[in-house]
């Protein structure tokens, strides 16, 4: 007998009628390609499951591991308490970090607002993967970014709430200049529980401070993490907008 | 299962005292290791971070048995992490870094190393992909949730018989996704 994904599905989670399920054993003895198909959905399914669970408690270890990682890998932090310098050094030490400061600000050119970073969005083509999105994400990698807007514009009708697809349009709408549009994705993005929340209030301020909207901009500016890749080119949106 | 089980389970359990004790023990060795690759502090931080935080996904079921040091599987973890964010940036890989530092590590514990650290390749493969399935995520993950399908596929407008056939159709786009990925082949036993 075939069986279909449903009867799979159905036997993984216990929902078989007696007699089916003594049926389906048996063929499992000997049916390489059910066995296949078997485990590959119950791996599927247990994956993700623990994925979910996981990330239900993970906010409660991530409480514990920042503050041990700042302590283990951040110098600043290290140094904090316990040793007496005399003041000299202090002062010294100020006056050493001052001037380094002045040459920084005197002779090397500041972060740029545009000078940030992007990931490439995973999943692009590959052999036996080119679906609508697949191929959006080969063209968002390839920074054909119109016709990425093009693309998930297309992917977002079906799918409106699709995180992954508003991040990557909202990105390639800013580098076609299309600010306007951009914005309320970012901000939607922003307010929502995706992992692209933390990203998001940075091409916020990006996005409103190109459409000089100067007070959202350093709304969303001041918002990025000091953990984040963009907080530098958030520092300076906001200073762009003092 | 190895003596080092008790990191795993102090992730899990989120016990303060054994997780200390894993940045206290191994930090210094897996800093000095990333910094001599060309990682900037920050960077070795987070690579850190992330590398527990993939390591208690993995093992949040409590099924996962941990086979070698629990040092080795954290080095490999880490080393992949670093690779990937350097593919991602400009930032280049110092090569002759300090490999010295872990030679203490058997060589039969660096072959279960990498076998746990496949596993947890090959399931990160899987989310990621889900991530990008639109609809079909929205529908799986849903129908993952404890609580009774028939209300489920009530809140999504849809009949049960049609929920239930349209989360196998897309765990079938999975399954296929997945199967075709060549990444994920190569993390295959």
């Amino acid at each position: 007998m075939n069986y279909t994904l449903e009867d799979i599905e159905a036997y993984l989670n216990g929902e078989m009628k007696a007699v089916q399920k003594q049926e389906f054993e048996q063929q499992l003895t000997t049916d390489i390609q059910l066995q296949k198909q078997v485990e590959e959905l119950r791996f599927l399914q247990t994956t993700i499951d623990k994925h979910l669970q996981a990330e239900q408690t993970l906010p409660e270890l991530k409480k514990i591991l920042t503050p041990l990682t700042q302590t283990h890998f951040h110098k600043l932090e290290q140094q904090k308490g316990g040793k007496v310098i005399s003041m000299n050094r202090v002062f010294a030490a100020i006056a050493l970090a001052a001037s380094v400061i002045l040459i920084f600000f005197l002779f090397l050119p500041g972060v740029s607002v545009d000078g940030y970073p992007v990931d490439d969005m995973s999943g692009a083509i590959n052999r036996g993967n080119e679906t609508q999105l697949a191929k959006a994400a080969q063209l968002f990698n390839d920074q054909k970014y119109a016709e990425a807007v093009t693309a998930f514009q297309q992917l977002k009708t079906e799918s409106p709430d699709d995180a992954t697809i508003n991040y990557h349009l909202g990105i390639s709408l800013i580098k076609t200049k299309n600010f306007t549009e951009a914005l309320p994705l970012f901000e939607d993005l922003a307010k929502g529980e995706s992992v692209y929340k933390e990203d998001a209030n940075f091409f916020a301020a990006l996005s409103a401070y190109n459409l000089q909207q100067n007070d959202k901009a350093k709304e969303y500016a001041a918002a990025v993490k000091k953990e984040s890749k963009y907080y530098k080119y958030a520092k300076a949106v906001l200073k762009k907008t003092k | 299962m190895h003596a080092d089980q008790k990191y795993i389970d102090a992730l899990i359990t989120h016990d303060q005292r054994l997780i200390s004790e894993i940045y206290q023990r191994f930090a210094p060795g897996m800093k000095a290791y990333l910094l001599s690759r060309g990682c900037s502090e920050d960077d070795a931080g987070d690579v850190f971070q992330e590398a527990l935080i993939d390591i208690y996904k993995l093992s949040t079921d409590k099924q996962f048995v941990l086979s070698c040091p629990f040092e080795a599987f954290l080095l490999l973890v880490c080393k992949r992490k670093f690779f990937n964010k350097t593919k991602k940036t400009s930032l280049q890989v110092v090569t002759n870094g300090e490999e010295d530092a872990y030679t203490h590590i058997p060589g039969d514990a660096n072959a279960s190393a990498e076998e746990h650290a496949n596993q947890l390749g090959r399931e990160e493969l899987v989310m990621s992909m889900l991530e990008q399935m639109g609809n079909c995520k929205e529908i799986i993950l849903k129908s993952l949730l404890k609580k009774p399908q028939e209300e489920t596929a009530e809140e999504m407008g849809m009949t049960y018989a049609y929920f239930r056939k349209r989360k196998s159709n897309c765990m079938g786009e999975l399954a296929e996704l997945v199967r075709n990925n060549p990444q994920f082949k190569s993390l295959v036993p």
